[in-house]
């Protein structure tokens, strides 16, 4: 199977390439043959060819860069995430998926135009915070670090309900975006690392794209440890209420 | 009449602020309390009191990522050994409220600053406002790194907030090796570049996990390096726009790492106390300044030469039997990680490598881990390293990490509890002792083992 690190190079900021190198030794270790494909500005993009698309966070001026390169494949990157293909986009690099993200300048980028919404950024203020979320994709509350400068306006089928964190707006606490197998969101950590569940159903995922595959659950004694660690340090920083 | 009395009012009301500065401070230290508290309540009291007191005619500013404190440490004992008096915030207290306090501490209760030069360390993130009262009249800008990124955002974020803070008739003094500090040169004539040569540590690839210098900051075209001294530090030029490593005025023309000397512009040999490429880069900045002020050469370098840190980064300790030295690093900042692990392998000696990350910052409550996977752990594969110790609240995000590093398992030992670790490390860990860890959980260590002296 073939996994995309798309603009590994690039779109990494927040050591968003633990994602890949965790994901690909899960997988291996469900028997399954693995080769992970770095792609970046400058290549050619033909994402049938891929059993998984990734990217990353970068920075502001990266991103248009990046989305630049992007929209010359959008139609091939449409194709696939309406074949289900499976889709991580961490940090910024979901808001490309959208219709247009407007700069901190003003200037207006169109975007894919995948889903609809849009986004605005701005150069005053950056959220920064601990994030704490659940999602209907797994029973375990999902941890991780919001670290933006933009809010996302318009996202009907959000991916996380958070109890501490940052959401896609300032008056919401919906987060990120799920549309098919397409997960968009902002938290880092390196979310997949940080998150053994969220590892697990991704693994699933992948997984279920080869035949005949069955999943045999297997335990990662740091990874669940080092979950539980962060889990209890934040939980007992949300109010009584919420604990 | 009535002007002269409000004239006179303001000077009261200036001579009391200072005085009741001088006064809060002086009880802040009996209780041991910070610098910045009487700096915040004085300008709560008067938002724009730096305007109205006079300042000497050379203030120096200081910034970027890492070596701030370092340097301007070292800054300060150049100029004052060579009779200077320098007001400076030698506690690190580096934003608007800590400025205060040290500027009006070194006040007469008429309104003027005694020493003949102000040097700052400032914060990156608030020169902007320390700035809007008053500019420097030279700026060191000493590396843009990923630093601190959940609350410093990203280098580029840092760089813009950095350049709010550069006003016309500041002198720049630029690392030329940095490519996001060289931007603040582009068509700027008031710059003074400083930079290390080509030397036989500098390598042909970068060898560490990310590449920040791989597209340009300027045009984000792709940019081409002749060499590089570590991570996007070395000499580079951009394949699209006019971006390049300038021509350096200062510059490390010969260096050894072994032997811990540097030699500046072809003649001024200076012998450190610790070795290190980040101790070369804030030696050569502070001969820069300092001679761009006016000591001559041959003098920083005596007042340089084998000069030992006060601000403790190395601490040498004996565990029990076991000799060791804490290497302070910065959480949250990988080529300071880098940097010290590279000091832990260059010995070749038997070694044990301890990395603690408990608190991830001693000033604000975060969980955020994902700068580990930043970390080029994977150098301490090294044959010399024989085993590992891994500590502290977040040591299974560090045991995740490292078994990735292509070590053998068994030699990883992962031991929550620091007490417990270190009990370890006296009674199993072979060979010399490094222990690698920030500022927020040094202390954690040093007061379970007995330290030796400070570098």
């Amino acid at each position: 199977m073939k996994l995309l690190f798309l603009y590994y190079d690039i779109m990494n900021l927040y050591g968003e390439a633990g994602n890949m190198r965790v994901l690909e030794r899960h997988l291996r270790d469900q028997g399954l043959d693995i080769t992970v494909v770095g792609k970046t500005l400058g290549d050619a993009l033909d994402f049938s060819q891929y059993d998984f698309i990734y990217a990353g966070s970068g920075t502001e001026r990266s991103q248009k860069v990046v989305l630049h390169h992007l929209l010359e494949f959008r139609d091939s990157l449409a194709q696939a995430i309406q074949r289900g293909v499976p889709v991580l986009f961490t940090g910024n690099s979901f808001e490309m998926l959208g219709s247009s993200i407007t700069d901190a300048k003003g200037t207006q980028h169109q975007a894919l135009g995948i889903l609809p919404f849009t986004t605005t950024e701005q150069s005053r203020t950056r959220f920064v915070t601990d994030a704490i979320a659940s999602c209907e994709l797994v029973e375990a509350p999902v941890v991780g670090f919001v670290n933006k400068c933009s809010s996302c306006e318009g996202i009907e089928t959000p991916l996380f309900r958070l109890s501490m964190g940052c959401g896609n707006t300032s008056h919401t606490q919906e987060e990120g975006l799920h549309y098919r197998n397409v997960l968009g969101t902002h938290l880092i950590g390196p979310l997949l690392v940080k998150n053994p569940a969220l590892m697990e159903w991704m693994v699933q995922r992948i997984g279920e794209r080869k035949e005949g595959f069955t999943y045999t659950p297997k335990h990662y004694e740091y990874e669940e440890k080092a979950y539980l660690a962060t889990y209890t340090a934040l939980r007992e920083r949300l109010p009584d209420n919420q604990k | 009449m009535q002007r002269t009395k409000e004239r006179s009012d303001v000077f009261m009301k200036t001579s009391f602020l200072i005085l009741l500065c001088k006064i809060l401070r002086m009880v802040g230290k009996m209780v041991g309390k910070g610098s910045s508290l009487p700096g915040r309540i004085v300008l709560k009291l008067d938002p724009n009191i730096l305007q109205k007191i006079k300042l000497p005619e050379e203030i120096v500013a200081v910034t970027g990522s890492n070596g701030k404190t370092s340097t301007v440490e070292m800054i300060a004992h150049v100029l004052q050994s060579n009779g200077k008096k320098v007001a400076y915030n030698k506690e690190g207290s580096n934003q608007i409220e800590g400025v205060t306090t040290f500027l009006l501490n070194d006040c007469t209760l008429g309104g003027r600053v005694k020493s003949d030069i102000i040097l700052m360390e400032s914060d990156e993130r608030f020169a902007r406002h320390t700035f809007r009262h008053f500019t420097p009249t030279h700026y060191v800008i000493t590396n843009l790194y990923r630093d601190q990124m959940t609350r410093n955002g990203h280098p580029e974020w840092v760089y813009d907030i950095v350049g709010e803070s550069i006003h016309e008739g500041t002198h720049l003094v630029l690392n030329a090796d940095d490519p996001l500090v060289s931007c603040f040169g582009l068509g700027r004539k008031d710059v003074t570049w400083f930079g290390v040569d080509r030397l036989p540590f500098s390598t042909d690839r970068n060898t560490s996990l990310y590449n920040d210098g791989r597209y340009c900051p300027n045009c984000k075209a792709r940019m081409t390096y002749d060499f590089f001294h570590y991570n996007h530090i070395g000499s580079y030029h951009c394949t699209r726009c006019e971006l390049h490593r300038n021509p350096t005025e200062y510059t490390v023309t010969d260096a050894s790492l072994e032997d811990s000397y540097i030699v500046i512009n072809g003649e001024y040999r200076i012998d450190l106390s610790f070795s290190g490429i980040y101790h070369f880069y804030n030696t050569l900045a502070t001969f820069a300044i300092c001679n761009l002020l006016g000591i001559p050469g041959e003098q920083i370098v005596a007042s340089l030469n084998r000069y030992t840190m006060k601000s403790g980064r190395i601490v040498r300790f004996a565990a029990g039997e076991k000799e060791g030295t804490l290497l302070t690093s910065k959480h949250e900042n990988s080529i300071s990680y880098d940097q010290s692990i590279r000091v832990a392998v260059q010995d070749k000696r038997d070694t044990t490598v301890t990395v603690i990350v408990d608190a991830i910052s001693r000033k604000y409550y975060t969980s955020e881990t994902s700068w580990l996977w930043d970390i080029d752990f994977e150098l301490l594969a090294a044959d010399s390293v024989k085993q590992i110790i891994l500590t502290g609240r977040y040591c299974n995000d560090l045991a995740v990490r490292f078994s990735y590093c292509g070590i053998a398992p068994e030699k990883i030992h992962v031991i929550e509890d620091i007490g417990e670790a270190v009990t370890y490390m006296k009674e199993q860990a072979p060979g010399y002792q490094y222990v690698i860890t920030c500022f927020s959980d040094k202390d954690k260590f040093l007061e379970k083992v007995e330290r030796r002296n400070e570098e």
